[in-house]
């Protein structure tokens, strides 16, 4: 295997370029790149982690091994997130699942070690800590009680921080109904989540 | 709670200080991390390319990565390639005749043309008969039956192999991704 030290200075498109020619470091570079913002985008959109890993896992064997069909005047970022989605959807679609929390507790089912959830407070409190941690969770239930197509558009406009076009992309779908999901599913957040404070 | 007025142009028209507060939260929300050794088993399941693959321009890799259905329409595109070209060489050596039958063919249509522009009656569908009979009569019938079929071959196969050589994996979606 020929040897790539400096692959975290190369452009997605040049890691895929040099995966391409066998160089199995190059991989785990986009799977470090990758792994936690598909892996975060799966568990939020189906709220079980074995699950979400399993279908991470599946998501990415599935992109790796067709990098050769991925172009390169695409963002790779929009292209592995496409993947990611459509597994999601694929399983929420073959499957209602079971009320779970976030944290991975399934309703009946093991439990799993929670992962807390806080907002940066910086010099505050353990009591706004509290707070903060209680409203993440609040959020995080909010979003798993919205329709999957809205969750997808929040997570990855709100969390990821993707544009509307690319998330129209991601999604295939028209820009406007992308900003219309958005702004329902803002306006179902709201409702759910009742008045917000700092 | 009654949805408030919206219009789809301008999400943020009734942007205020809530949805500000939701921004913050939102964007506060962390990223999970999969459990270690998630790398290792993806890797795992992962077939590493030939390193040749990388040489080929991104429509030329599926052959070379040794996909089915591409390896079907490289041969198929390469059967319509030699029908072709064995057409052509052999369409070469009998010039002659191609010549001759067309040029008789030409002949009488003009000859034919005259005749009509002076009667159009029973003769003229009797010159028409006698134009064509000679035109069949002439023909090398086993090479132009050849020909045709060739022909008619060459030209589907070779959009077929096109068309196959250029068509996304099965997978529409991953596929689409790529678009």
């Amino acid at each position: 295997m020929t040897s790539h030290p400096d692959l975290s200075a190369l452009t997605d498109q040049q890691v895929v370029a040099v995966a391409l020619q066998g160089v199995e470091s190059a991989y785990r570079e986009l799977l470090r790149r990758y792994q936690r913002p598909v892996f975060s985008l799966i568990y939020r959109m189906v709220r079980d982690r074995e699950l979400a890993e399993d279908l991470a896992q599946e998501s990415f064997v599935k992109a790796l091994n067709a990098l050769d069909t991925y172009r390169p005047e695409f963002k790779f970022s929009s292209w592995i997130f496409k993947i990611a989605n459509n597994t999601a959807i694929d399983y929420l679609r073959k499957k209602k699942p079971a009320t779970l929390s976030l944290e991975g507790r399934r309703e009946g089912g093991g439990p799993e070690e929670p992962r807390p959830i806080a907002l940066p407070h910086p010099g505050g409190s353990p009591l706004d800590e509290l707070e903060a941690r209680e409203l993440g969770s609040a959020i995080e239930q909010a979003i798993g009680q919205l329709r999957p197509e809205y969750r997808a558009c929040i997570i990855l406009r709100h969390i990821e921080g993707r544009s509307y076009e690319e998330i129209a992309e991601i999604l295939e779908l028209p820009l406007g109904t992308v900003k219309t999901y958005i702004h329902r599913a803002r306006a179902q957040l709201k409702q759910i989540l009742g008045p917000l404070r700092e | 709670m009654e949805r408030p007025p919206f219009n789809p142009e301008q999400p943020e028209d009734r942007f205020d200080e809530q949805d500000r507060l939701l921004d913050l939260h939102l964007a506060a929300l962390p990223r999970f991390d999969p459990s270690p050794g998630f790398a290792d088993r993806v890797m795992a399941r992962v077939r590493l390319p030939r390193p040749l693959v990388a040489a080929e321009p991104w429509y030329a890799r599926p052959l070379v990565l040794g996909i089915r259905v591409q390896r079907l329409a490289a041969a198929l595109a390469a059967m319509a390639a030699s029908a072709s070209t064995i057409l052509t060489a052999w369409l070469a050596a009998n010039s002659d005749l191609v010549v001759r039958a067309t040029g008789r063919y030409a002949i009488g249509l003009v000859s034919l043309a005259q005749q009509e522009l002076g009667r159009w009656s029973g003769q003229g569908a009797q010159a028409v008969l006698r134009v064509g009979a000679e035109f069949f009569g002439a023909a090398n019938w086993p090479a132009l039956a050849a020909l045709a079929l060739g022909a008619l071959a060459a030209v589907p196969l070779s959009l077929l192999g096109l068309y196959l050589a250029s068509r996304p994996p099965a997978d529409r979606r991953l596929s689409h991704a790529t678009r």
